[in-house]
């Protein structure tokens, strides 16, 4: 059921909210002793890792970005744990090239911690702004320049994905029309055609619990609507399960078109509605203060070996990326979150399929 | 991992909680250290402290075994044991090996550990032979000797259940000027009692740990591998409290943390030299890999597991 907040309803509300306690996840059940297996099989399955990471220092907590140095221990933290592909945020380009001299510097730096590539991009437009409303067309040539953009300073790199949220957040563009999911689906057929054409680079749609497609109909219209040869899926487990649906059953739907994964998981469906509610439901939702968790905890909803189970059945090749946003907003440790990640991966996912 | 038996001292980790626990040894075993060193502990806040609060917690030491195979550990490599922290357990307030009257008590404590060292699949237990030096100062050659004779005891009992004794020196330790290493050496017996190397202490205490080793490769049964980016130059060691004044709050020159992973480009310790002269001579005890004071111990296990594969394993 949804809550029908107005926005000044619903900033009232938030300044009543307190901070909930973060809650203590129960003694969980262990799983039967046996021994662990080896890292999982690089034979169907390679695991990618997409960048959220901050560091614990002195100095409160820091980014990867902030120094060579601290770039160096993130990205050796990643590939004890057996991560070979890196996908980043567009945003975090500019960065990257200042500190290699190019994407291509930062690809060798990748090699030489044993990584096989950069693997991935990511760009939304969460905000409308003044001009990057998706729904108007007036503003995608600017949108359609920004992700040129991106792939030029990708050149030379054998990138793989470029994943985009495809609507700013819902309130910004409700009501969602007909009209407006096939303005924004344009937009998307010409920036994919763009991609692959031009680079070879897969453009994939990533639907936000709190994005203007994000409801089953809404998806199902994006994909009739947008060109499967330029528009892929790209699916992220803990953003369909809170938006309320299956994200098997997506993919199912959808595995002929699907260029990737975010695995993730969540403790908390969206069950009141507040996809919709100003200003940003994935930063200050009135109900759940994190909604994002990593792979194995007890009170994760998503459920991975169904998941698992479907990739194997439709011969799934290539890249699943890890993701935990949100790891910081209970002050924890992503390498720890990203350790116990892998560590479902290689004693319960890659029994499954590797 | 190279031939060397490494495992990984847990003592930087919050462990109240289960679910803390659970976390902190799946980190462990994904990190490819499934053997694990223990910390001694009291009461409540220390549920893996000792037997009796382990058989609180879990029931039994085997469904505290099951437990840990679950999270993809295999064993209990070994416990760290101070006779001067209390025991709530033993209504002891702390014990002492160069006090006569302690030993008795010191001995009846590390049974428990012993035992349950051996039915972990343990093999070490690791002690601090004395107390801090500006505690036990003047050192004698009478405590020396007093102190000897409490972990030749403790050695003795501990062969019972097929545990080695090995005392581990630290940079506040009264035991860490090298010749007073020497004379306690020579007043344990080496079949009983062993040395555990611990790289960062000894670097810090201005000595040099691959030096250390050669000095004695056949008393060395147990080693802690621990990076350091500073040595205690101003001999701050023997400050009152130096627990707190040095150790914790970094002393007059406010070291802001002693102890770091291995293969920071600061790293006082040449860990490949000391791994190539373990090799040369047939080293077959634990390498059990530390980050104490480390802001994130996580961070830290990935960082170390990375030196271990991509450095030590090549030596």
């Amino acid at each position: 059921m949804a809550l029908d907040l107005t926005r000044k309803q619903f900033l009232k509300q938030l300044a009543g909210v307190t901070a909930a306690a973060a809650a203590l996840p129960s003694l969980s059940e262990v799983f039967a002793a046996q021994p662990s297996a080896p890292p999982a099989s690089t034979k169907n399955l390679k695991w990618a890792y997409m960048d959220h990471w901050s560091i614990v220092t002195p100095r409160g907590r820091s980014s990867p970005y902030a120094s060579m140095k601290q770039m160096e221990r993130y990205v050796r933290q990643l590939s004890v744990l057996g991560f070979t592909g890196f996908d980043t945020f567009n945003f975090r380009l500019p960065a990257l090239m200042g500190m290699f001299g190019s994407m291509k510097g930062f690809e060798r730096f990748l090699h030489d911690h044993g990584f096989e590539k950069f693997t991935g991009v990511f760009a939304a437009y969460p905000d409308s702004g003044k001009a990057r409303a998706i729904h108007v067309r007036e503003n995608h040539d600017a949108i359609f320049a920004e992700f040129e953009a991106a792939m030029k300073a990708c050149e030379g790199l054998a990138v793989e994905n470029f994943v985009m949220m495809p609507a700013n957040t819902y309130w910004q563009v409700e009501p969602v029309t007909d009209e407006k999911i096939k303005i924004m689906a344009d937009l998307w057929n010409r920036v994919g055609r763009m991609t692959k054409e031009q680079h070879g680079v897969k453009l994939s749609s990533h639907h936000e619990f709190w994005c203007a497609i994000s409801r089953p109909e809404e998806i199902d219209k994006f994909y009739q609507w947008t060109d499967p040869r330029y528009v892929y899926y790209w699916c992220d487990t803990a953003q369909t399960v809170i938006a309320g649906q299956d994200p098997t059953e997506l993919y199912n739907r959808y595995h002929d078109r699907t260029a990737g994964f975010h695995f993730k998981d969540t403790h908390n469906t969206d069950l009141n509605g507040e996809y919709h509610l100003p200003p940003d439901p994935e930063l200050i939702a009135p109900s759940v203060k994190r909604w994002f968790w990593e792979m194995g905890t007890p009170q994760g909803k998503v459920d991975f070996p169904k998941l698992m189970t479907a990739l194997k059945q439709h011969n799934y090749r290539g890249w699943i990326t890890v993701e935990h946003d949100k790891v910081d907003v209970d002050n924890a440790s992503f390498a720890e979150s990203t350790s116990i990640a892998k560590w479902y991966i290689d004693n319960v996912l890659s029994k499954i399929y590797t | 991992m190279p031939d060397l038996k490494f495992g990984y001292a847990i003592n930087s980790w919050d462990l109240v909680r289960r679910e803390q626990q659970e976390r902190a040894f799946k980190v462990l075993s994904t990190c490819g250290f499934r053997s694990v060193e223990l910390v001694q502990g009291s009461a409540r806040w220390a549920p893996l402290g000792r037997r009796e609060e382990i058989e609180t917690n879990f029931g039994s030491v085997k469904k505290f075994a099951d437990f840990l195979r679950a999270c993809g550990i295999d064993r209990i490599s070994s416990w760290f044991y101070d006779p001067a922290r209390p025991a709530i357990e033993e209504g002891s307030g702390g014990r002492s090996a160069s006090n006569p009257r302690d030993h008795q008590g010191i001995v009846d404590s590390t049974r428990g550990f012993a035992r349950t060292l051996q039915e972990l699949g343990g093999s070490c237990l690791v002690v601090r032979p004395m107390g801090s030096f500006w505690r036990e100062a003047p050192l004698t050659d009478d405590k020396l000797k007093t102190a000897a004779d409490c972990w030749n005891k403790v050695g003795m009992m501990t062969m019972e259940y097929g545990v080695q004794t090995v005392v581990h020196p630290d940079f506040l330790s009264a035991v860490r000027a090298a010749e007073d290493l020497d004379k306690f050496l020579k007043l344990t017996d080496q079949k009983l009692v062993g040395l555990a190397v611990d790289t960062a202490e000894v670097t810090v205490a201005g000595y040099d740990p691959v030096k250390l080793y050669e000095k004695y490769p056949s008393r060395v049964k147990h080693l802690h591998f621990k990076d350091t980016h500073d040595r205690d130059v101003l001999n701050e060691y023997k400050l009152a409290n130096a627990e707190f004044q040095l150790l914790t709050s970094g002393g007059k020159r406010d070291v802001s943390r002693w102890f770091w992973e291995m293969g920071t480009p600061e790293g006082l310790v040449d860990f490949p030299r000391l791994v190539k002269s373990l090799k040369a001579n047939d080293y077959a005890g634990w390498v059990i890999v530390e980050s104490d004071q480390s802001p994130d111990p996580a961070e830290s296990a990935l960082l170390n597991a990375y030196y271990v594969r991509t450095v030590l394993a090549k030596v």
